[in-house]
């Protein structure tokens, strides 16, 4: 939080290392959100892009008074939303082509783990948009429901409805044999 | 069928990662785009004293000049509102400079926890330095030694040599210096002397009040007016818990090792020597860098030449569409980064006729579609920036303080890149005679990080060691590369490239298959041009349309 606080600082002045920081602080993860969103790698570089491109841009610093990780997120989401209104196409579809990435070394288990990253993102793209959100805002975003309702603007109980309908079909999904 | 707890952990274990390419990509944008306060606040109050010690104590380059750099920026800020400064001044630097050793504390007021301990051996040339991480630096004469705790390693180098004589003294500690004095000559509102004796010692304390919206309150320095040494310094600032005290005394000895600095016996030491040629081939870049093409103009366009092949992938990711129509037009003058412009037009062969474009900045943005400009004049200390769209400008011109250069690579930056030599981290160097694609001799220099991060350099000697080409690799798969296609020489014989090729390996992923990406741009450099008189003067800009 301090750290975070200390990179603001620097972006309020303008500082492109601030910027840098911040960068490699939540891109990883930022990114994880939007293709958990979007379903496609390259919309979810280009929202990630968008995101920090419209947060340099503007006086953002300045803006943020509570939590930078949850204001990216939401910065995230709502970029995910305007793709996914400009695309309006089947995400299914696309899932195939995606490609996730592995760090492991072991080249066994960098593919299972490929594998799964892909399962879970093609899983994920099955769920309606709102549940998807909720899901993916509270494990991956790490966001409170309280949080996830404001910014959804629904209720709290809905949000805990929308999460764990999409955990069940999740679920279902995995005795599928869909999800590993 | 899996529980829902199993489920969670399986999402939560699935990351996306970005890759280098993608990366350079968002913060070049980012960083393009990096909004600026629109009220600049002077270096002086950006950088304030913690900044400055902030600085110093990073950068672990706290020589024999930056030990007095906090003391002279007190002292000459000081007496500069007050009588002989300069006396004072450099008698008190030579007096500390007779002692065998300096040592000095600096602790926080709030917690008494010593933050750093350093000292100065003049007559051995020492310079150690002990930080409350549990860092330690010994400096003796050319060999730098590093203790790190975490990884309990010592690393003993012969690069900083280089590094501090390019970037620290320029930067740093003129810098530092400068920014000092200036805080305090501006933000001192009232400063006092007075002078009393503690036993048989005669004590100067000379305390400076700040305002304005510096962030540090008040100033304090005591000195001993017989022996002419500083005693302490203390800070204190507005944020309370950021005070801090600095206390000086002159010990008969000091530490002349790094393990007479507390570093364990049984640590490893791992050597950072680099090979000798290394060194001298990039002293010989730094200093083409800042001798040849000092002044010139260079337009700088996309290729239409090479277009992409026609086996590429449906989306053309929208960063490296092929931008037929933008083109860039940076200056240099006298060593300084002057201008930097980006244009949109339909018609690029205008944008080629504009070989005196000092004098028509105006004419010529009415011709094109976009402008996106960027003035700079650091010596000057100004800034401009405006933006035209469809031929009528948009953005207010503002000025200030010149602090950053954009994103923009500067012809002599391709040249002759600055090759880093990363401080503790063990790298492995190479040189070695190689032939080029053009069948001349190159030298190639090639450094691996630990983390297997690699670069190499290949540098051309028969033209004034330009760097052909250089390469990105993580360990052995390749990342970028960038290489000069074709060369051009300016009428008085000076080699530049005229044809760029650049490839992102990993930019394309589709179905497992990875595609390199390649750009091209050619360069057309004017050297020597003339520069007007009064173009940076607002006046001579287009005029604002709210």
């Amino acid at each position: 939080m301090l750290e975070d606080r200390y990179l603001l600082g620097l972006l309020r002045m303008g500082e492109k290392d601030g910027l840098r920081q911040i960068y490699a602080k939540y891109k990883n993860d930022l990114l994880t959100i939007a293709k958990s969103l979007l379903s496609d790698n390259y919309a979810a570089e280009d929202c990630l892009h968008d995101v920090f491109v419209n947060f340099a841009s503007t006086d953002c610093g300045s803006r943020i008074h509570c939590n930078l990780r949850n204001y990216l997120i939401k910065s995230v989401v709502n970029q995910a939303k305007k793709h996914l209104k400009k695309r309006q196409k089947q995400l299914s579809s696309q899932v195939e082509d995606m490609v996730c990435c592995s760090h492991s070394s072991d080249p066994t288990r960098r593919i299972t783990e490929l594998e799964e990253s892909n399962m879970v993102f093609a899983a994920l793209a099955k769920l309606p948009t709102e549940q998807r959100e909720a899901v993916v805002l509270h494990i991956h975003g790490e966001m409170k429901f309280r949080e996830i309702a404001s910014l959804q603007c629904v209720s709290i109980n809905t949000v805990q409805s929308r999460y764990s309908y999409g955990i069940e079909k999740l679920r279902t999904l995995s005795g599928n044999g869909k999800l590993i | 069928m899996k529980s829902a707890s199993e489920i969670e952990v399986l999402i939560k274990r699935t990351k996306a990662r970005t890759n280098a390419a993608t990366d350079a990509r968002i913060l070049a944008d980012a960083e393009a785009s990096l909004w600026k306060p629109a009220k600049k606040q002077t270096k002086v109050s950006r950088l304030n004293f913690s900044f400055v010690l902030e600085t110093i104590m990073n950068r672990l380059v706290l020589k024999f000049a930056v030990a007095t750099v906090v003391i002279i920026g007190v002292l000459l800020g000081i007496y500069q509102l007050s009588d002989g400064p300069s006396r004072v001044y450099g008698e008190m630097i030579e007096a500390m400079k007779q002692m065998p050793w300096v040592h000095w504390t600096v602790t926080s007021q709030e917690t008494d926890e010593i933050i750093t301990e350093s000292w100065i051996g003049f007559e051995d040339s020492i310079f150690a330095h002990k930080r409350s991480n549990g860092t330690l630096l010994c400096n003796i004469g050319n060999m730098e030694y590093t203790y790190s705790p975490q990884q309990n390693e010592v690393y003993f180098s012969n690069t900083h040599d280089i590094s501090r004589e390019q970037e620290f003294f320029p930067i740093a500690s003129f810098q530092i210096v400068q920014i000092t004095i200036d805080h305090l000559t501006k933000e001192a509102s009232e400063i006092t002397r007075e002078s009393f004796f503690q036993g048989e010692q005669e004590i100067e304390l000379v305390v400076a009040k700040m305002i304005g919206s510096s962030d540090v309150e008040e100033v304090e320095l005591k000195r001993d007016v017989r022996q002419n040494l500083l005693l302490s310094l203390r800070v204190d600032y507005k944020d309370s818990n950021k005070d801090i005290v600095g206390i000086y005394d002159y010990p008969e000895n000091g530490p002349k090792s790094i393990f007479d600095l507390g570093a364990p016996e049984n640590s490893k030491v791992v050597s950072l020597i680099i090979p000798p040629d290394i060194p001298q081939l990039i002293k010989r870049l730094d200093t083409l860098r800042q001798t040849l093409l000092t002044n010139y103009v260079v337009i700088s366009l996309p290729s239409d030449i090479e277009k992409l092949p026609t086996s590429y992938p449906y989306r053309i990711p929208r960063y490296f569409t092929s931008k037929d129509n933008l083109a860039s037009i940076i200056w240099r003058e006298e060593n300084e980064r002057c201008h930097s412009m980006g244009y949109f037009s339909e018609e690029i062969a205008a944008m080629l006729r504009i070989e005196s474009m000092p004098e028509n900045i105006q004419s010529i943005s009415q011709k094109l579609l976009t402008v996106s400009s960027t003035i700079y004049k650091a010596s000057k200390r100004r800034i401009f920036h405006y933006q035209i769209l469809n031929g009528k400008p948009v953005r207010n011109i503002r000025r200030g303080p010149v602090e950053t250069y954009g994103s923009e690579v500067f012809i002599e930056q391709i040249c002759w890149p600055r090759i880093v030599m990363p401080q503790n981290t063990p790298v492995e160097w190479e040189v070695e005679s190689v032939t080029g694609s053009n069948n001349e001799p190159l030298i190639m220099i090639e450094r691996v990080l630990e983390s297997g991060i690699k670069k190499r350099w290949f540098l051309n000697p028969a033209r004034n060691y330009i760097c052909q080409r250089n390469e990105l690799f993580n360990v052995s798969s390749p990342i970028s590369a960038m290489e000069i296609l074709e060369y051009a020489r300016t009428p008085n014989g000076q080699w530049y490239p005229r044809k760029i090729q650049k490839t992102e390996y990993e930019r394309i992923r589709r179905n497992g298959e990875m595609l390199p990406e390649i750009s091209y741009k050619v360069i057309y450099l004017f050297e020597n041009p003339v520069f007007p008189k009064g173009l940076f003067d607002p006046d001579n800009l287009p005029r604002i349309i709210e």
